[in-house]
């Protein structure tokens, strides 16, 4: 009875580390679109876009379940081939509740596709992605004028895991 | 991204000078708050290298090669009324340190920018001037 007894709180005991323990989740490639209102001028310029990182979550998934979030990647393509010459790009997030925090920049990219440099210290990601909202913010430093928006196609490569 | 000066706060959107003309700040809205981003350096070049100057004592080592041109120094500020802007932070990229700052705008052209550390009595008060007069 005594053997029962400990057999039973073994399995609890393993039942409850293995639902506790973070699991990584797959949301796949993050695509978004974040455009600057033209006309831009030589010089810093700014585009923006919100997202829903919930929208992302495989259904029965809450963001407060969010354990660790990373970001593995962002790449930066300027929709226009024909578009000016970027000579740098810094990436930042914000949330209604948080302070905006730089992620990623880039100097000299290549002119369709910049794959940018990621900060180590992602450490404020996880409570941005806990709020309601997240805004991107790509600050990017134009070499000629552009007199119309600029969209840029961003995709972004999350390292999410969870707790249930 | 607001480009329009439709609410008492947006007052505060423009490009601006501290008083070392070191540098110039655009300040503008991402989603309801206010930050400031370096838009022109009087030296725009690190004098060791040659090269445009990078934030190169960010506390964050991997983020020390970010180019300075576009840095956000002014950071969160919520508008509190009776011309006030507050809960935002100024960076200091001479240090790489980060302080609580208050912004008040004394006259459609000049602000007092406060940074401080904890409390506000034991900060520092730099006047920064508008560059474009508004008439």
């Amino acid at each position: 009875m005594k053997t029962l007894g400990h057999i039973l709180l073994g399995i609890f005991c393993i039942s409850i580390i293995s639902c506790s323990s973070p699991k990584p989740i797959e949301i796949g490639e993050h695509k978004i679109q974040a455009t600057a209102t033209g006309p831009l001028f030589t010089g810093v310029n700014t585009a923006t876009a919100d997202f829903k990182i919930q929208d992302l979550l495989p259904e029965g998934v809450d963001i407060e379940q969010l354990s660790s979030a990373k970001i593995k990647s962002i790449i930066v393509r300027p929709e226009s081939e024909s578009a000016p010459e970027v000579l740098s790009y810094t990436t930042l997030l914000s949330s209604p509740e948080e302070d905006m925090n730089q992620f990623a920049f880039l100097n000299q990219p290549d002119k369709t596709t910049a794959s940018l440099t990621i900060a180590e210290d992602q450490s404020f990601i996880i409570d941005m992605l806990k709020d309601s909202s997240q805004t991107l913010v790509i600050d990017f430093n134009l070499k000629e004028d552009w007199y119309e928006d600029w969209i840029f196609d961003v995709v972004i490569e999350w390292e999410l895991t969870i707790t249930k | 991204m607001s480009l329009t000066q439709d609410e008492p706060g947006d007052r505060l959107i423009g490009v601006w000078e501290p008083s070392n003309k070191k540098v110039k700040v655009k300040i503008d809205k991402i989603s309801g708050k206010y930050y400031g981003k370096i838009v022109w350096l009087r030296e725009p070049n690190d004098p060791d290298t040659g090269k445009p100057k990078t934030d190169k004592n960010n506390p964050d080592q991997s983020l020390r090669e970010t180019p300075l041109k576009g840095y956000r120094m002014l950071k969160d500020f919520v508008y509190k009324g009776d011309d006030e802007w507050a809960d935002g932070t100024i960076y200091d990229p001479q240090n790489g340190s980060t302080y609580n700052c208050v912004i008040k705008l004394k006259d459609e052209n000049t602000l007092d920018i406060r940074g401080y550390i904890g409390v506000k009595t034991f900060g520092r008060t730099d006047v920064w001037k508008r560059l474009v007069i508004k008439r």
